[in-house]
């Protein structure tokens, strides 16, 4: 500023400030209505910035920045619970305000791992955020979320369900899937018929034995009576499944090597199946010849689930 | 029982001085705004709103009470003798110390007052948004969480009024500030000082530590949302902890006013 102006400033502020009227002239000589005139234009303009940041962003919601966690949570001073709230909303926010299919959220990932940071017991937003991950074709990203949420809340039975969905719906791991499954239905207040899906994708994926071992390794453990009964059933549906394919497979090698099912299953003349068919499960094992099924009274319906890979690309959903 | 006579007079006085205050007003509106808030909030979430509503509404209570405290705390003493309203009091057969603690006692009742008045408001705002009727929380988990805050409430008014005994307001209330900021962060100041390779430091880290008031100690929010059990004996060491601190510093404020010469 040059040193006339700043005179002539400074002496207008004097003048200003002396002048007892000054209040009353800026009310009654016009003076308000220059700067109601000034703001609302300030205000215009700064309507216009925004409007132009949200086309240019694709949203209002987008933050512009993403600040260390661990620093804002060391400046929340004992109230992380409520800082983590507030990310959790701008999280919200950001996730209603896009579209997942054409912006795949790509600060998700940031954005949870600051409310997280904050708050490392925020359960609903390990939950929501490995959810809206995997819908967002992040698989990785979400299991990731949610496998740190369950070393955080352990007694979560929802983390380990929806980690088993992605398992099992998007990476076809049965067998992972499964494990996770069976720790869900182990947490109080999960559904019941968490444990009968885990019995069904161990089945599905081949490995009837390992689900055994870990069904029998959980009913080891104290359990309420409801969840030990739960458990029992499911090991006894795994052990009539086990038979099942067994069974089966001796009727394929059979069909294989002859060309037709067999008429009963004393033709297999196969003495490792005599010894499987003389136990107490065995013995219920019923034989179709003429579609060269088995079933058992035990298991009404086999244990085997819908697997996305499965599916002829035909009829797979777009 | 006469120098309790006299001590709950002064602490009436300050009350009634505190709640001409106009200043308070706007802290208490200022909290019963963010609580309202909150209902605002919790309906723009994802899944569980009476979460929002608990943790912004008892934090509006701790944040609006702490600044009372502190604000109330620095003037009680330090702004009488600079308005030099003190001295006809102290003319009178009331002893230093009497005096110190009835304005202590005038100020944590006046924040207590309006604290009562926020979680009221909080309280009506999570039953509310609670599900199916129900109180969300335990009656003792929600009460024993209150307790603690109105402790660290205590705590820091206390912390005001010490420095408030031999500084002037505005140094008070700088100080009792700073002081209050720092009793959040003694963990995190242990660890940065923790990771220094000097032993020096690291001996400063940890006297911090152990000396500076932990207010984290006195706080039950978090497990009270997550729903996790506050323990007895946990609540009873922080209690035991607060009290002894909130002595100590009563303690030490009356020593440090009765030794002062006023000008």
């Amino acid at each position: 500023m040059k040193p006339r102006l700043r005179e002539r400033s400074r002496s207008l502020l004097v003048s200003i400030m002396d002048n007892p009227n000054t209040s009353h002239r800026l009310l009654h000589d016009g003076s308000t209505g220059r700067v109601l005139s000034l703001l609302g234009a300030a205000l215009l303009a700064h309507l216009i910035h925004l409007s132009s940041t949200v086309e240019s962003n694709g949203s209002d919601a987008t933050p512009l920045a993403v600040v260390d966690a661990s620093v804002s949570g060391v400046l929340a001073l004992g109230h992380e619970t409520s800082l983590a709230d507030l990310y959790w909303l701008e999280l919200v926010q950001y996730v209603g305000a896009n579209d997942s299919t054409a912006m795949q959220w790509p600060l998700l990932e940031a954005l949870a791992e600051k409310v997280i940071r904050v708050d490392p017991m925020y359960g609903y937003a390990y939950e929501a955020s490995g959810v809206l991950l995997a819908q967002a074709g992040r698989t990785d990203s979400s299991n990731e979320i949610l496998l740190r949420g369950m070393e955080h809340i352990p007694e979560r039975w929802q983390l380990p369900f929806f980690a088993a969905f992605n398992y099992w719906h998007s990476m076809d791991e049965l067998d992972r899937g499964a494990d996770l499954l069976l720790r869900a239905s182990k947490l109080p207040g999960s559904p019941r018929y968490l444990a009968s899906l885990a019995t069904r994708l161990y089945s599905s994926s081949g490995n009837l034995d390992e689900g055994l071992n870990l069904l029998e390794g959980a009913l080891a453990l104290p359990l309420d009576p409801l969840m030990r009964t739960e458990l029992e059933k499911r090991r006894e549906d795994l052990l009539v499944e086990r038979v099942l394919q067994q069974t089966e497979a001796k009727i394929s090698q059979y069909r294989a090597k002859n060309e037709r099912p067999p008429l009963s299953l004393a033709e297999l003349d196969d003495p490792e199946l005599r010894a499987i068919l003389s136990s107490e499960i065995g013995r219920t094992i019923v034989f179709d010849p003429t579609l060269g099924e088995v079933s058992s009274p035990l298991l009404p319906e086999r244990l085997l689930v819908y697997r996305p890979s499965d599916v002829p690309e035909a009829l797979a959903a777009p | 029982m006469t120098q309790l006579r006299i001590l709950l007079a002064i602490a009436r006085v300050t009350i009634h001085e505190s709640l001409r205050d106009r200043i308070l007003y706007g802290v208490l509106a200022f909290g019963i705004g963010l609580i309202l808030l909150s209902a605002v909030l919790s309906n723009v979430t994802l899944g569980w709103p009476v979460r929002i509503v608990t943790d912004l509404s008892i934090s509006a209570i701790s944040i609006s009470g702490s600044v009372m405290a502190l604000l109330l705390g620095v003037r009680s003493v330090a702004g009488e003798i600079e308005r030099r309203l003190a001295y006809p009091v102290l003319a009178r057969p009331i002893s230093r110390g009497q005096y110190v603690l009835g304005k202590f006692v005038g100020v944590v009742g006046t924040v207590y007052l309006n604290v009562l008045l926020m979680a009221v408001a909080a309280t009506a705002m999570i039953a509310s948004y609670s599900h199916e009727g129900a109180f969300q929380y335990t009656v003792t988990a929600y009460l024993t969480t209150l307790a603690l805050l109105l402790l660290k409430l205590a705590l820091i008014a206390a912390i005001a009024v010490l420095f408030s005994c031999f500084t002037s307001s505005t140094v008070a209330f700088i100080a009792s500030t700073g002081l209050t900021l720092a009793g959040h962060l003694t963990g995190e100041l242990r660890f940065f000082l923790g990771k220094s390779e000097s032993a020096l430091t690291r001996a400063i880290g940890d006297g911090l530590y152990w000396t500076l008031p932990d207010f984290v100690t006195l706080e039950a929010l978090s497990k009270l949302v997550h729903e996790k059990e506050i323990l007895t004996s946990q609540t009873l060491a922080a209690v035991a902890y607060g009290s002894c601190y909130l002595a100590a510093l009563l303690i030490l404020a009356t020593t440090i006013f009765e030794r002062r010469d006023l000008p």
